[in-house]
Order: structure tokens, then C-alpha cells, then sequence
């Protein structure tokens, strides 16, 4: 055997061990946004939210864009994409039976986005609960 | 996890291992290569800290590049720079929680990406119409700004065009970290395709022209320190030649 090839496999086990023990540290199930169950039917007569939550997963946040567009430029008010029906329905209650504001990653706005690091100013203005608070 | 899922795990790590074994092999070999004179690019600093500054500005900012080739440099580091702060927002795919750094470069990474794909084309346009790189230009010097255009478009297109379920992605991604396959891929096309580019890129990086990238560390005209005359520069082969004659 050549001393190169000898080199090469030795090599090779080295990085191998290096990536299976920098693995097995983390090795301890996977952390996914723990989400709130709706508390009642968005729609009139539907047992769902306003789109399927495919859908919803990937479009939310054009379509409460273009809701606001609608408000503030046309004067059209509509709820069915409004930001006040998504946390009037999506509540988060603490351990102390509390309703938990966006500053909490138990929000069901921030759950998400804080996992994927995004940053939102909805909340400057918005209230995060439906009784007003914060 | 769906059909399509297991075939990405799969895909990413076979993509991994030959990313990171071709990458410490090629790593392993420029440092074992001799580099038998002393040759700094004069004016070269006289120190060692001088040196580490010197290869810091040319990494971060292409100094040479810079001195000889105004456009080529302006499309060059804007890629290079694009692609830096890309691939830092991509950490928050990577993390749980994700580090208030990576949050905070979100919305620069998002925008840095305009300037990376502009860079590209700028590239690109260079091989095609400047006649003389369009004479040396080899097909895979066209196929890599391709394939990085590719990943480049795809990606802006999730972001500013469809947007794709990326909790659902992060879920998965930090499954096959943790050796927890319950997450299925969600199977956007974009995803797929972007996803797709970005393993070939991973695989064929250990044996592609895109070695520059560790490789500039090892240039003899850039590493070395203009210290000739107060140290003998001596090759670890030519030392035992020397202390064959000295007998």
C-alpha cells in the first residue's frame, strides 16, 4: 500500500469519527414550534381557518399585506384576513392560565418566527391579545 | 418521511461527506506541498503579522484584483460579498434557537442576494463577451456560474416570488442533524430545485475550480514574509540535500 492511500483511508476514519461525535451532542430529538389549537371556526359553519394550512404556512403573510393595502389605501374592511382574527382565534395560554403576549415564543405569531428568525414590527402598533393587552 | 425526503437525506448526506472528506483531503495536500523559494510578491511585509493582514485584506477585500481590474473586481467581490451574507441568514435553518446575530442580518441577506446574483451575471458576461477570456474560457468555467446563478434564482424566487414552508424545512434540516427522520422535505418545486443545485454544488466543490477558496491560504506570493536576507528559506528536501554536502 502506498503511503498516500494509507494516508487517504486514515484520513477518511478521522473525519468520520469527527462527524458522527459532533452528531451524537445534539442527538436529542428535534425542536418544532409548538402551535395552539384554534379556539373556534374563523369562517361561518367551517371547522377550519381561513385557508388550509398549507396554504396558510406559505401565503399568510401576503394575503394580511394585502388586507392591509385593501383597509388603507381602498377603505375596504374585511376580517377575513385580518391580523385580529388570527390572535382571536390562535390563543396561547400560559402554565398560570394567562393569555401570553407576542414577547413569549408560546405566541402563536412568534412560535414561527422566532424559530425562522424573523423579525416583525405588526406589534408596534397591533395588540398580540384579543382582550388589547400588549 | 415521504419518498422524496428520504432521497434528499440521503442526497445531503452523501453531499456532506464528500464535501467535507474532499475538502480536509485537499486541505491535507496543499499543506504538504513544498513551495521550494522564497517568492513574496514584493512589496511583501517584513513581519509575520504583517503577512496575516496582508492575507486578510486580500481575502476580504481582493486587493490584487483590485490594483489590476476595476469591473472584474466590482462583480467579483459583490458576489463574493452577496454570498457571505446569504449564506449567514441560511444559519437560522441551522440553529435552535437561532443566534441574535443571524436574526438581526436577516433582512441585509435578503437584499445581499440582488447584489450576488448581479455580480454573477456581470461574471458571466465577462466570459462571453471579452473575446479573449471567451478564447480560455473552458465549459466548466460556464457550467459553475451556471449552476451558482441556478442556486441564486431559485432561492431570490422563494423569497420575493413563492414562498415555501420553511418551518417545515428548518424541521427537517434539523432532523437530518439529529439523526430524526420524522420530519418529512415539503415538496415545493422551487425548494427541490434549489435544493437539488445546492448537493451538486457540495459535491463537485472538492475537485472544481472553486478551491480558490482554501487555496488562496497557500500561495507562496501572497503566505510568504520578505524576510530573506535575515532568514535562510530552506525547503524540508532541500535541508537534507544541504546536510549531505555539508558532510
Amino acid at each position: 500500500m502506498r503511503k498516500s492511500q494509507r494516508f487517504n483511508i486514515l484520513f477518511g476514519l478521522a473525519m468520520a469519527a469527527v462527524l458522527l461525535s459532533g452528531s451524537a451532542a445534539v442527538f436529542a430529538g428535534v425542536p418544532v414550534p409548538l402551535l395552539p389549537e384554534p379556539v373556534k371556526s374563523a369562517v361561518e359553519g367551517e371547522e377550519s381557518c381561513v385557508l388550509p394550512e398549507d396554504e396558510m404556512r406559505r401565503v399568510h403573510m401576503d394575503r394580511l399585506k394585502h388586507q392591509r393595502d385593501d383597509t388603507m389605501h381602498e377603505g375596504v374592511r374585511t376580517s377575513r384576513f385580518s391580523l385580529k382574527e388570527c390572535i382571536s382565534c390562535h390563543v396561547t395560554k400560559n402554565d398560570a392560565g394567562e393569555k401570553v403576549s407576542v414577547k413569549s415564543r408560546e405566541h402563536f405569531c412568534n412560535a414561527c418566527h422566532a424559530y425562522t428568525g424573523v423579525t416583525l414590527d405588526c406589534w408596534d402598533c397591533h395588540a398580540s391579545q384579543p382582550d388589547g393587552g400588549q | 418521511m415521504s419518498f422524496l425526503s428520504i432521497l434528499y437525506a440521503i442526497l445531503f448526506y452523501a453531499a456532506t461527506i464528500l464535501l467535507v472528506a474532499g475538502l480536509g483531503r485537499k486541505i491535507a495536500q496543499y499543506a504538504r506541498t513544498p513551495a521550494p523559494l522564497k517568492i513574496p510578491t514584493m512589496p511583501a511585509p517584513t513581519t509575520q503579522t504583517g503577512v496575516v493582514l496582508r492575507v486578510a485584506t486580500e481575502v476580504v477585500f481582493f486587493r490584487q484584483l483590485f490594483k489590476s481590474n476595476k469591473w472584474i473586481w466590482l462583480f467579483g467581490w459583490m458576489f463574493h460579498m452577496g454570498l457571505f451574507l446569504v449564506l449567514a441568514r441560511h444559519l437560522r435553518y441551522f440553529t435552535e434557537p437561532v443566534w441574535a446575530w443571524v436574526v438581526l442580518i436577516q433582512p441585509f441577506g435578503k437584499y445581499a442576494a440582488f447584489a450576488m446574483v448581479a455580480g454573477l451575471a456581470g461574471l458571466w458576461g465577462r466570459r462571453i463577451l471579452v473575446e479573449r477570456i471567451r478564447y480560455i474560457s473552458a465549459p466548466s468555467d460556464h457550467l459553475m456560474l451556471a449552476l451558482l446563478l441556478g442556486i441564486g434564482l431559485s432561492g431570490m424566487s422563494m423569497t420575493f416570488v413563492s414562498h415555501v414552508d420553511i418551518v417545515g424545512l428548518k424541521a427537517f434540516l434539523l432532523g437530518l442533524m439529529r439523526f430524526d427522520w420524522s420530519h418529512s422535505l415539503p415538496s415545493d418545486a422551487l425548494l427541490l430545485i434549489h435544493l437539488l443545485l445546492v448537493a451538486i454544488l457540495m459535491i463537485i466543490f472538492p475537485i472544481s475550480k472553486l478551491l480558490h477558496a482554501p487555496g488562496v491560504f497557500f500561495s507562496p506570493t501572497l503566505n510568504q514574509v520578505d524576510n530573506a536576507r535575515e532568514k535562510r528559506h530552506l525547503a524540508p528536501w532541500a535541508a537534507g540535500l544541504d546536510a549531505d554536502r555539508a558532510e
